[in-house]
């Protein structure tokens, strides 16, 4: 492309040239192996943080709890103690699993604060199993449970009122939102913000770390 | 004028995805693109950075620029290696299932990267990147009136080079 200066460039070329180059950067990101190696750089230059179970702050507290309760409600072993883990898992998921939106497929007829859980069973070998509803410090934290055909449990939860402060793990971004990975025990742990609340995901460490993020970062728009 | 603030390593995997294409604009292969970044990032890591606004995308674009000119274009000279198509893995996992979309994106860039590098840097800055007229201004050192003509005739030019490899491609299956 040498001739640039020979070749005079239109309005209507431009435009398109724009809508182009616009169209290339709409479907191209970051991959996640430079996402992972970048993190590990960030996560190797920062300071000792807050851990997300520890620290006396309302939000960590808030946190603690609700990672108790998707864990032991999940049915893993191996993850903080406190009365309230085991009051948790004690109860189970005590309540019918939400319907499927009767018009929206991709969404089960559950919300919490206007963030409404996914159906994924048209994509993923995942169907709602149960729910459950907890009162942490006052905030209410939802939890629909999705079983696949190996009978493997995740648990979805989402925290009504303001997101929580985010813990300390690997971090990846996909479209408009950012996900923390943890591992807790036996289990593997997502969180991120949809809507201006927290969700957290806790699926068995059998479930890849991948096939996780997927159901996280499926919102149950795409189908109509 | 705004008090310095320290650049929030936290906050610094916003960008990863404009780094990312304005990396590739720059450098015209995937594999160069997440080692140019890898090194911006490793650099803005290194020890804490300051800053006067709220600018961090160009700060790290500024970076990723340096980066590029000083170490990149020296590797150029190196022999390259090139994906080839049937190797080629998307970036984005929803062009997975499109992967017509990845080889015209991948199309796209090539045309990018073929640009004159004033130009190409402007449309890098701007349509890649996300930076407003007034930021790539500043980036690149020049007015924003040039930075306007300059992505003017970039369009125009990735346009055009975008037609000539459909074109190519048409005379080939013929």
């Amino acid at each position: 492309m040498g001739d640039h200066e020979l070749h005079p460039v239109d309005e209507a070329q431009s435009e398109r040239g724009r809508a182009i180059v616009q169209a290339a950067v709409a479907q191209t990101r970051a991959p996640l192996g430079l996402r992972e190696r970048i993190e590990a750089d960030r996560a190797r230059a920062r300071p000792a943080r807050r851990r997300w179970a520890l620290g006396g702050s309302f939000a960590a507290v808030a946190a603690a709890a609700v990672l108790a309760i998707v864990l032991a409600g999940g049915g893993g072993g191996g993850g903080p103690g406190g009365r309230q883990a085991a009051a948790a898992g004690r109860r189970g998921p005590g309540a019918a699993p939400p319907a499927v939106h009767g018009t929206h497929p991709g969404l089960l007829k559950r919300s919490v604060g206007g963030v409404s859980y996914p159906s994924w069973q048209a994509k993923f070998p995942w169907h709602a199993s149960g729910a459950r509803e907890d009162k942490l410090d006052g905030r209410r934290a939802v939890t629909v449970y999705y079983e696949n055909p190996q009978n493997a449990r995740i648990g979805y939860t989402i925290v009504d009122g303001e997101p929580l402060d985010e813990p300390a793990g690997s971090r990846t971004r996909q479209g408009d939102e950012h996900y923390v990975v943890l591992k807790r025990g036996d289990r593997t742990v997502v969180t991120w913000r949809r809507g201006g609340h927290t969700c957290v995901l806790s699926a068995p460490a059998s479930v890849p770390r991948e096939k996780l993020l997927a159901l996280a970062s499926w919102s149950g728009t795409e189908i109509t | 004028m705004s008090e310095a603030r320290q650049l929030d390593p936290d906050s610094l995997g916003d960008h990863v995805d404009r780094l990312y294409r304005a990396a590739w604009g720059l450098c015209g292969s995937r594999e160069d693109a997440e080692d140019l970044v890898q090194e911006t990032y490793a650099k803005v890591l290194a020890k804490p950075r300051f800053l006067r606004g709220g600018d961090d995308l160009g700060y790290l674009m500024r970076v990723l620029r340096n980066t590029f000119y000083s170490s990149h274009r020296t590797a150029q000279r190196r022999p390259q290696t090139t994906a080839m198509p049937e190797d080629f893995e998307p970036a984005d996992r929803r062009t997975a299932q499109r992967p017509e979309e990845a080889l015209e994106a991948r199309g796209v860039f090539e045309a990018i990267v073929g640009l004159p590098p004033d130009f190409r840097d402007a449309l890098v800055a701007v349509d890649v990147a996300g930076l407003s007229y007034r930021e790539a201004a500043k980036l690149l050192g020049a007015k924003e009136a040039t930075i306007t003509s300059r992505l003017f005739r970039a369009r125009g030019h990735v346009a055009a080079g975008m037609d000539r490899g459909r074109s190519s491609v048409l005379e080939e299956k013929n």
